[in-house]
């Protein structure tokens, strides 16, 4: 056949091992930024806990801080050092209370959803006093979908004395129950009173529902707040999304060149670049199409949502992007999931796999301009 | 205790952040058994993962030098080395004396990675075949437990002119060994030198645990026949789910049951055609274009898997457009002047291309292609045939009726023709018309 004489060579697209010439070429970018006196600390801290592995307190404080350098950064292997530091109670049934809901933070982080939900359940009927465990639960139930049960959460979090967190945890939730007008209200009047510490937290929801309302210049005015303040991965490619909505993707490649290292950055920047027809296109495709690949032939299936866009978006392939969002649906429900799910049906020619979407959308009433022109 | 509280509410944004932006920690390893019980180790580990252990950014200033790298080589090998064991029936392999590689790096989807490469005896006698090999792998087992070997396994007999890869396995913290069936190197005939099926069990748990988590992932492990299926099986569903091949044929299987005549350009629609009287003609005149199509896209599909060629995509899917337009409008007037087999082979190629698109979908790019190539091709004639079955016996029965003529072909062929064009202004101008199918 005529494969017989192709079939000698190998894969040509592999990169090859190569010997630096110069000791002074730089091999790898860790960081953008000399290490920290923090992580210096860290990394000692984390050595200290290694010789004590069933101290449960510098355990936590290890894992803790692994856990918020992860939502900055969005990189998987600072929760996976965060659970390497829970090790000697991670396949326990029952850790005990601060490390159970560590446990549960990292298991939500990498879409383990079933699992973070019984830690949560358990650790909420254990001390229902203590507030954090609520909203950690509250937020995983509203991301899959459980509104009812979302909202008993909310409350209990008044229960539990975080009043501001459980007045922003509720409105958020109404704001998906069909009152997203005074659920704004209801935000805006929070966030003139609520703590300082708090703003960051509800200026992000302020700013997604500013979206879905279809009110686009106060979400750009209050991502752009967001960013000046503290610039994380998940703020920075809502607006980069919200940007590219607008027709702004120019924008969009000047934020977020540098930052190729995080996928989901990168998927941004490739439509931002398919958008103004730029070079850099075929190549940040062809990056992307590997990423996934590499990340398939380790077995992970966390980044559907991703996965479905760029196979809709920039792969144009709607067949294989509706199958992976609709299974993507069946993990989380949040607008970016409906939309992705509605966008690749459309696309694929077979309207009524989104269907599910529609019933969802109906039965909660949802409100969402971008939506509209789906359903 | 009312520190670590306040550090709780920062964790809001959590949520609505998943934290993967990036693909979690992997190494890989490469291992190629070879007569006599020697195996080469080729063991690609991040920098990023073995600064995290090491602290190879000297000057802490966040870019790792070569030179960083270089002079801290044999610490690296002293870490590594132990974290990957093997042993032949039991009996550990060791390491061949002087057998390591020159300090290299690689590049990877997310970075790069430091090249280890060495050789391994496994205890075998004079004469003995390989029977099984254990391999444990425990690399940052400690850092973290989300890290991943993913660990190709390969077979190299004397008679071999190359490599060929058995299986793979993804290794870690949940499963850190498998047991490997090396048969057929030494001793035996090196024909079929892969692990069958069969031959492969799953190795002892490595902890009991009554974890209550579901584990990060499942392992998977392909045998090269389930490998081959599972490519067949992507093939057909190609096939099955690109509206644009399948137009594409159907274009030519529309007509394959007439043959043209003279016809002018400018002529009425249709009008050179004639009914084939014979079965075994139209079955003839379809198996030259089938064999055309396969021929050409086999070739394009192989240049581009191999990489050996890698045309834009955009202008790949914007030519599959134009070929179904064509192909459509032909049927109505004769605008191509070649034999149909010609034009057919020309467009198969345009078509491989395509297909290729779909391979490395699949998560092909950096493996051995050869297996999967032949299985996707084969899904793909199974494809195409199941589509002449269901379509050459109606349209050969229909092929004299004024019926078939005037209301199959023809506006089956213009609404085909309508479709492909305006394909081919979204893949042009790169814009999605959100209600067209395809």
């Amino acid at each position: 056949m005529l494969l017989a004489w192709l079939m000698v060579g190998q894969s040509a697209q592999a990169a090859q091992p190569r010997v630096p010439q110069q000791d002074s070429e730089v091999v790898e970018v860790l960081r953008e930024r000399p290490l920290s006196e923090q992580e210096r600390a860290w990394r000692s801290l984390r050595a200290q806990a290694r010789v004590q592995p069933g101290n449960a307190q510098l355990a936590t404080q290890v894992a803790w801080q692994a856990v918020r350098w992860a939502r900055q950064d969005g990189d998987p292997r600072l929760l996976g050092q965060a659970q390497a530091a829970l090790a000697h109670w991670w396949a326990q049934p029952a850790p005990p209370y601060e490390v159970r809901l560590l446990r549960a933070t990292i298991l939500q982080s990498t879409h383990q959803f079933d699992a973070a939900l019984l830690d949560l359940r358990a650790l909420v009927q254990q001390q229902p006093e203590r507030p954090q465990a609520w909203l950690t639960l509250s937020a995983v139930l509203q991301v899959t979908g459980r509104y009812d049960e979302a909202q008993q959460a909310c409350a209990a979090l008044q229960r539990a004395g975080a009043p501001w967190h459980a007045q922003a945890c509720a409105l958020d939730l109404s704001s998906l129950r069909g009152e997203a007008s005074q659920a704004e209200r209801g935000l805006d009047v929070l966030t003139a009173r609520a703590p300082r510490e708090l703003s960051g937290y509800l200026d992000l929801m302020r700013a997604e529902l500013a979206e879905r309302l279809g009110q686009a210049d106060r979400a750009v005015a209050l991502y752009q707040g967001l960013l000046l303040r503290e610039s994380d991965a998940y703020t920075e490619g809502a607006y980069a999304d919200l940007l590219l909505e607008r027709g702004r993707a120019n924008e969009v490649i000047d934020r977020l060149k540098g930052r190729e290292r995080n996928d989901a950055l990168l998927l941004r920047l490739a439509e931002a670049y398919a958008a103004t027809d730029d070079q850099a296109r075929d190549r940040t495709v062809e990056a992307l199409r590997a990423r996934f690949a590499a990340a398939r032939e380790r077995g992970d299936s966390v980044h559907r949502r991703e996965e479905a866009r760029f196979t809709l978006r920039l792969l144009k392939r709607p067949q294989q992007a509706l199958k992976l969002a609709q299974l993507n649906w069946q993990v989380q429900k949040e607008p970016a999931d409906a939309r992705i799910l509605l966008e690749a049906a459309r696309a694929a020619g077979n309207d009524a796999a989104a269907d599910e979407v529609r019933v969802f959308v109906r039965r909660w009433g949802w409100s969402d301009k971008r939506l509209e022109g789906w359903l | 205790m009312k520190r670590l509280w306040l550090g709780l509410w920062m964790l809001w944004g959590l949520m609505v952040s998943p934290a993967w932006a990036h693909k979690p920690s992997d190494s890989y390893v490469t291992l190629t058994a070879h007569d006599g019980g020697v195996v080469d180790v080729s063991w690609h580990v991040a920098l990023r993962d073995l600064d995290g252990e090491l602290n190879l950014d000297a000057n802490d200033d966040g870019r790792l030098t070569w030179g960083e790298v270089r002079t801290r080589w044999q610490d690296l090998l002293h870490y590594v080395r132990p974290h990957l064991r093997l042993s032949h029936a039991a009996q550990t392999c060791e390491l061949v004396a002087d057998s390591d590689q020159h300090p290299a790096v690689i590049e990877h989807t997310d970075g790069q990675y430091a090249v280890f490469a060495w050789r391994m005896q496994c205890p075998l006698t004079p004469g003995q075949p390989w029977s099984d090999m254990d391999v444990d792998y425990r690399l940052f087992a400690l850092t973290d437990p989300t890290h991943r070997g993913i660990v190709r396994l390969r077979a190299q007999g004397s008679a071999d002119t190359s490599a060929h890869e058995t299986t793979s396995v993804v290794l870690g913290v949940d499963r850190p060994q498998y047991h490997a069936m090396w048969t057929g190197l030494l001793g035996q005939p090196v024909a079929k030198p892969i692990a069958p099926a069969a031959s492969e069990h799953r190795p002892p748990q490595a902890s009991t645990s009554a974890q209550p988590l579901p584990p990060t992932h499942t392992p998977h492990i392909d045998t090269r026949a389930s490998q081959v299926l599972r490519f067949v099986h992507d093939g057909v569903d190609h096939i099955a789910s690109g509206m644009d091949h399948i137009l594409f044929l159907v274009s030519l299987l529309l007509v394959s049951v007439w043959r043209r005549g003279d016809q002018a350009i400018w002529s009425p629609a249709l009008a050179g055609w004639q009914a084939r009287a014979q079965w075994r003609s139209a079955i003839s005149e379809v198996l030259r274009l089938v064999t055309a199509f396969t021929l050409a896209h086999s070739l394009t599909l192989a240049l581009a898997s191999f990489g050996l060629v890698s045309p834009p995509s955009r202008w790949v899917e914007s030519l599959i457009a134009l070929s179904v337009l064509v192909a459509a409008l032909d049927n109505i007037w004769p605008i191509l002047r070649a034999p149909r087999w010609i034009v057919v082979f020309g467009f198969g190629l345009v078509h491989g291309f395509g297909f290729a698109g779909a391979m490395q979908d699949l998560g092909l790019a950096r493996q051995d292609l050869a297996w999967p190539l032949l299985g996707f091709n084969l899904g793909v004639e199974l494809g195409q045939l199941m589509l002449v079955a269901a379509v050459l016996p109606v349209a050969f029965w229909l092929r004299r009726t004024t019926v078939y003529r005037r209301a199959v072909v023809l506006p089956g062929s213009l609404a085909i023709a309508l479709l492909a064009a305006l394909w081919l202004y979204e893949r042009t101008a790169d814009v999605s018309l959100g209600w067209l199918p395809g």
